[in-house]
Order: C-alpha cells, then structure tokens, then sequence
C-alpha cells in the first residue's frame, strides 16, 4: 500500500500531524488507534526543539514512510484495515 | 447483530411499505388468517409506525450544532469546561498549542461526520467559528 492521498502535499510540521492521525485511525483496533495517536504525540513533544528546516524536511519524510510501513505490517497481519470512523466503509449506509 | 438485523427488516418492510408493494399483499393474507392473528399483527403495526428510521437524522439548527461543539470541547481533556466560551481562542485563551487544534477539529470531523480541507482547518480558531464553518458545509442558516 502506498502512502495516503495528500502524503505529497505534507509540507508542515501541523499538516504532517493532520495526516498522521488520518493514518492512525486506519488501524485495525481502537486501541492500537490510540496508541499510535500517543506515540505520534510524545514524538512532537520530544523533537519540539529542532530548528534546521533541513532537517524537519527530513523527519517529516522519514515519518511517512515509517507510518506507511506500520500500516503495511498490520496489513499484512490482520488482512484487513479498521472501519474508517468517519463511516466511509459503513456497509449500513445507503 | 441481532438489533441490527431486526432494523434492517423493519426499514425493508416500511420501504415496501411506502412503495405499496405490500399493501395488497398483507391485506390479503391478513383476511385469510384467523381472527386471532389479525389482532396480534394489528397490535404490531403501531410500534412499526413508531420505529425510528435509523438512516436519516434529526436535521441540524445552528442551536444543534453549537451544543455538538460545545459538548465535544467540554469532552476534550486539555480543556476546562468552566473557561470555554463559544468566543474563547483556542490557543490564547484556552492555552492549547497547534497540535491540540488539530485533534480538535479531527474530533469535529468525527462528530459531524465529513472531512475538513486542510486549509480550511488551520482557521478555525474559535468555537463560533467552527460552528459557523459546519453550519455553512451543512447549509444551515
């Protein structure tokens, strides 16, 4: 699977978070959603001093693949995503 | 699963119902059973006019969807509720930073249920305006 849609667009340190919770929410359990919400959380927190904008480029990048390969491994394990909460996969809808 | 299945038979029925599919065809099986089951399916009918039709929602008010805000930002553990005003800023008032408005206007998407653009997102700094940006998406007036 490639990244989301909009993985291209992700300039920013706040887009890149909008986009990582949009990833998170694909995971298969509310608590594995979760536990990733607050790991993509304690990471901002714990690069909240870097100031190279080279280097944001890169941490940025470097996260969407790394969420890109996360999605892929639990892919592979469950052979299937969660249910997108926002219902788009809601089989009840009409 | 049960309820669900249940729901799905009841709004099936209706439908046909609505159509008149079925208006002939039970009043003809009815006139065929016995006095007995007319009156147990008589008494079933009322609660079929009363079911709540799950696939469509009560329709949004400016007032509705204020309290849906509102409620959702009270839920929101970063925040007190007793310093939320429908004008506070939520990052000089309320103290949030800008990933805190991020997740808040992911839990407006989830609450309302249809994404926000990006750019769209980063401007909406106040309650009042996220109500009046869903209320402009949903054409509320």
């Amino acid at each position: 699977m490639a990244p989301l849609p909009g993985a291209e667009l992700v300039r920013t340190p706040v887009q890149l978070y909008r986009y990582l919770l949009r990833c998170c929410k694909l995971l298969p359990s509310p608590a594995m959603q979760a536990h990733y919400r607050h790991t993509v959380r304690q990471s901002y927190n714990s690069h909240a001093d870097e100031d190279d904008p080279e280097r944001i480029g890169m941490i940025i990048q470097r996260a969407i693949s790394d969420a890109d390969w996360i999605l892929n491994k639990y892919i592979k394990k469950t052979g299937s995503l969660g249910q997108d909460e926002t219902g788009q996969n809601n089989s009840d809808r009409r | 699963m049960a309820s669900r299945v249940l729901v799905h038979c009841v709004r099936s029925v209706r439908l046909l119902q609505h159509s008149g599919v079925i208006k002939s065809a039970s009043q003809r099986s009815l006139s065929l059973v016995p006095a007995k089951w007319t009156q147990l399916v008589r008494v079933s009918s009322p609660a079929l006019q009363l079911c709540r039709q799950y696939c469509d929602s009560t329709p949004l008010t400016l007032q509705s969807i204020e309290e849906r805000v509102m409620n959702v930002l009270k839920l929101y553990d970063k925040i007190k509720p007793e310093t939320l005003q429908s004008s506070s800023h939520f990052m000089k008032d309320l103290g949030l930073d800008s990933l805190d408005q991020v997740e808040i206007i992911m839990a407006m998407e989830d609450e309302f249920g249809f994404e926000i653009p990006d750019a769209e997102a980063e401007k909406l700094l106040t309650p009042a305006e996220v109500v009046q940006y869903i209320a402009s998406k949903k054409d509320v007036n």
